[in-house]
């Protein structure tokens, strides 16, 4: 006795919920290229915010992506990354210029300064690019939030799961209605589209063994 | 090459997401950043001027069994060195309120004429002084303090701060950290 094959309203459901399962998982490989891709390529450095000292414009679990301090003078009102007295990585905004070079510094959601000066010598980056929300597994890993991280793990995993119902072609519910053509190479070859370059990683194995079986 | 209804659609969340990712991260950065200025070749010249404290970076309170209805006080002595007059302004960085005590904390600030002897954390004599602050330590900001008295060089003022939780208060339990910060130019 066979299973009755799925209606095609609960195909095109499934393969949507795969597209917003796939729309996800682009946002947040997105969002970990813009973080990685400076940092890696030009020596940018990447700071992770774990605080809501600089809300609302800057959140915990942002990432503010900066090239290397060059020892320029910078102005009020530039987000730097340094090094305070305890050794604490902080990313504030300048308040203040003061003798000798130093700078005064204040979160945005301070209602006073710092209690201690930034030497431009213990300034590590200038923020350019804010990254938004991809930092905070790691404000929870740092916190020891196992639950959280868990859950997040646990859902980035069911998205990338999920994603086959859009990237499949044995889940496409209209597989049998659209004609599927690249000249010579018959009716049932896929069209290999820049799209599936990026969805590839979360198929690909299962979609090579389905094309060396056809 | 014709494409497929699924392909179109896996396009268009790619495109999608590239674009809300794209516009995250541009109104996100232009928001926490615009107004940076970076001004290399302006020379800002500023005069030597001093302005420390008596703490040897220990904090003023560490109070672990506060009982609501008690006071406890401590003190610091400020030391202003440099040109023209300084006014200091007074205002509380709250460090962790996760437990939301800062509101149930009272906080009174004197302030009074100090000097080199004075010992940080000892409130010795101090007698009468002019109250700048009294209310909860949430609201303790620049803009809520009375006008400081300037400070002319090699001058000490004492700064008295008495705390504490009122007994109409829940505090039991909960902690709050805060850092007390003096800011302010010499004109």
């Amino acid at each position: 006795m066979h299973a009755r094959p799925p209606s095609q309203a609960i195909k095109e459901l499934r393969f949507y919920a795969g597209l917003l399962s796939l729309f996800v998982v682009h946002v947040a490989l997105f969002l970990l290229v813009a973080a990685v891709a400076l940092p890696v390529v030009a020596g940018w450095v990447a700071s992770v915010i774990s605080s809501h000292s600089m809300a609302p414009t800057i959140a915990r679990g942002d990432i503010v992506v900066g090239p290397p301090h060059d020892g320029a003078q910078l102005g009020v009102g530039t987000v730097i990354t340094f090094r305070n007295h305890n050794g604490t990585r902080v990313t504030h905004r300048i308040a203040g210029l003061r003798e000798g070079g130093a700078y005064s510094t204040r979160g945005d959601a301070n209602r006073v300064r710092d209690p201690a000066l930034v030497s431009p010598a213990d300034i590590e980056s200038a923020g350019r690019l804010l990254v938004p929300l991809i930092g905070h597994p790691i404000v929870w890993r740092q916190e020891g939030a196992w639950c959280l991280l868990g859950w997040f793990s646990t859902g980035m995993v069911a998205a990338v799961w999920a994603s086959r119902w859009a990237t499949n072609p044995r889940f496409d519910p209209w597989r049998d209605h659209d004609p599927v053509v690249i000249a010579g190479h018959g009716r049932h070859r896929r069209p290999r589209t820049w799209h599936d370059t990026l969805g590839i990683w979360a198929v690909g194995t299962h979609r090579r063994r389905r094309w060396a079986r056809a | 090459m014709t494409t497929t209804r699924a392909g179109i659609a896996r396009s268009a969340s790619a495109v999608v997401a590239l674009m809300v990712v794209s516009l995250l991260i541009i109104t996100g950065s232009r928001a926490a950043f615009t107004g940076q200025t970076t001004n290399p070749g302006n020379s800002v010249a500023v005069t030597n001027g001093v302005f420390t404290d008596n703490d040897g970076n220990i904090p003023m309170f560490s109070v672990t069994n506060l009982v609501p209805g008690d006071i406890v006080s401590s003190c610091i002595t400020l030391y202003y060195n440099g040109p023209s007059t300084f006014t200091p302004d007074l205002g509380a960085n709250l460090v962790d309120n996760t437990d939301d005590l800062a509101k149930d904390v009272l906080v009174t600030v004197t302030e009074t004429t100090g000097s080199a002897s004075d010992t940080f954390g000892d409130c010795t004599g101090f007698v009468g002084g002019t109250p700048v602050f009294t209310g909860a330590l949430d609201t303790l900001t620049p803009a809520a303090t009375t006008t400081h008295l300037p400070m002319t060089a090699g001058t000490y003022r004492r700064v008295k701060f008495d705390i504490t939780v009122p007994i109409v208060a829940d505090p039991f339990g909960k902690s709050v950290t805060a850092d007390f910060v003096w800011d302010g130019t010499s004109v």
